[in-house]
């Protein structure tokens, strides 16, 4: 097969293993096997999706009222 | 409570778009930079090289790249609303396949191919299209805001899908994923994104009454305004934004894949190079939303050249300073310019040519910042091999965004860009109406 010279082209973005590794060290620090790090931050994404749905449609529906009066 | 309620209801309402879609931002970098995560596991499980699974990496890279024109075309043909739930729905698609892939070839194809394209449904193409269409005079901040979320998305939701590999395995951590997309981007997308103000009676800012002469005055198409977006190929700011991005694009890659390598390649340990590069990547969010303060009280070409002039000097130290020296420097100075030139340029883009084909033009320079940067890793680790240095490569750098640096300063902005064009019109007393 085809093979690529090892740049780490096998990540995208500014997330490096290396870095990663990095901030799994800092983090098992404080959530041990990271169960709880993953559940407050599942939490937290379902606890911002609802208030931004919700703050947003009420100013939607505030902006429609506006526009049909 | 009365009192946060009329509070909450003087909020211009594009700004819930911004953090919805900095929120959608968030999750889906934080998903596809999740690549890196999986690496390790894929190599065990399919019994192969990171090598193969690279070019699974490159492939997606290209073909992100050359479908965002494509995706611009189609946000100024459907409005961006239809294209960013069809691109979180069938990226969330892509993921399900993805848990499902029994070797690395179907990888390269899911991840490269069906991925990689469906996702540009709601890249930061769309999604800053959608946001300048929402603002004029506040362009700048709101555009940063909505690209802290990228900047936030792969620092936190990276560790989050590290923990949830180890917990419950990557074919369950990608499911996540698709339940990210189908319970959380599309919800937030359905009912907060809308394609324009017009669309809902309001004008960008929410600034003003429509029909107000400084409003009318406010929207007065730019002198460059296209129809077509070919016509803008005729034109200079065009060309000057894009050949600046490419080496924007060259910039932000080379280092993205090479400084930790050559960290280590000086001396320094991976750890303290990884420390670095977070410090560079926490910088980048603060500045990044200054620049977009900045951007909207200043000239956006001037800024965009001193980014690219920042970044220069940046290079330069990892060159002629002491190498722990340069580590700390580069990451201090580098994430100072890191995402600040995509609102920049995204801007610019806008207010030169309009809001009319504003989606594939900018489509054009974001591939174009896409194909240069991923020619140039390349190259940059040829050269490497080669010298076994990194010097001429930093030194090429610098060169290039000295170049970028002037070609930035020299876009006539307030000749061609549609707020200088208004506000000298205003001082002039031309009755727009």
């Amino acid at each position: 097969m085809w093979t690529l010279p090892n740049y780490r082209l096998h990540h995208e973005g500014p997330i490096d293993p290396t870095l990663l590794s990095w901030i799994r060290s800092i983090l098992d620090q404080f959530f041990g096997s990271g169960l709880i790090f993953v559940i407050i931050l599942s939490l937290l994404i379902l606890i911002i999706t609802f208030g931004i749905i919700f703050l947003g449609r009420r100013a939607k529906n505030q902006v429609n009222e506006n526009h049909s009066e | 409570m009365g009192s946060l309620l009329r509070k909450t209801s003087n909020i211009f309402y594009g700004w819930y778009i911004v953090f919805g879609l900095a929120f959608v931002t968030f999750l889906d970098m934080g998903a596809r930079q999740s690549f890196g995560v999986f690496v390790h596991e894929w190599e065990l499980e399919f019994a192969t090289s990171v090598s193969s699974i690279s070019i699974a990496a490159s492939i997606g890279l290209v073909v992100a790249g050359l479908a965002a024109p494509f995706y611009g075309a189609l946000i100024d043909r459907f409005g961006s609303r239809v294209i960013l739930l069809f691109g979180a729905a069938l990226t969330g698609f892509g993921y399900l396949l993805l848990s499902m892939i029994p070797n690395v070839f179907f990888l390269a194809f899911v991840w490269g191919c069906i991925i990689s394209l469906t996702a540009g449904g709601i890249s930061i193409t769309v999604v800053t299209v959608t946001v300048a269409r929402w603002f004029d005079k506040f362009r700048g901040i709101a555009m940063s805001v909505l690209l802290s979320g990228a900047a936030l998305g792969g620092l936190i939701l990276v560790p989050f899908s590290s923990y949830l590999t180890d917990i419950i395995g990557w074919r369950f951590t990608v499911i996540g994923f698709v339940l990210l997309y189908g319970l959380v981007a599309i919800p937030v997308i359905w009912n907060l994104v809308q394609n324009s103000p017009a669309s809902v009676g309001l004008v960008p800012d929410g600034i003003g009454d429509k029909d107000s002469k400084e409003t009318v005055n406010r929207m007065l198409p730019p002198p460059l305004e296209v129809k077509k977006w070919r016509s803008a190929l005729h034109s200079l700011p065009f060309w000057q934004l894009s050949m600046a991005y490419v080496v924007c694009g060259v910039s932000t890659s080379i280092i993205s894949v090479h400084y930790v390598r050559w960290a280590i390649s000086e001396g320094i340990s991976s750890t303290q190079g990884a420390l670095a590069f977070g410090l560079l990547a926490g910088v980048n969010g603060s500045v990044l939303l200054l620049v977009g303060w900045l951007s909207d009280r200043i000239e956006r070409r001037v800024l965009l050249g001193t980014v690219y002039g920042i970044r220069a000097i940046g290079f330069l130290c990892l060159v002629v300073l002491p190498p722990a020296w340069g580590l700390w420097t580069f990451a201090i100075i580098g994430g100072g310019s890191w995402l600040s030139s995509v609102p920049l340029t995204s801007s610019l883009t806008a207010d030169i040519y309009g809001l009319k084909q504003v989606g594939t033009l900018t489509g054009l320079t974001n591939c174009a910042h896409a194909l240069g940067g991923g020619a140039c890793v390349w190259i940059a680790g040829t050269v490497f091999d080669t010298t076994g240095s990194y010097d001429n490569v930093f030194l090429g750098v610098v060169i290039a965004l000295v170049v970028a640096m002037f070609i930035s300063w020299s876009v006539q902005e307030r000749r061609f860009s549609g707020r200088y064009q208004i506000a000298d019109q205003e001082l002039t007393g031309v009755d727009a109406t």
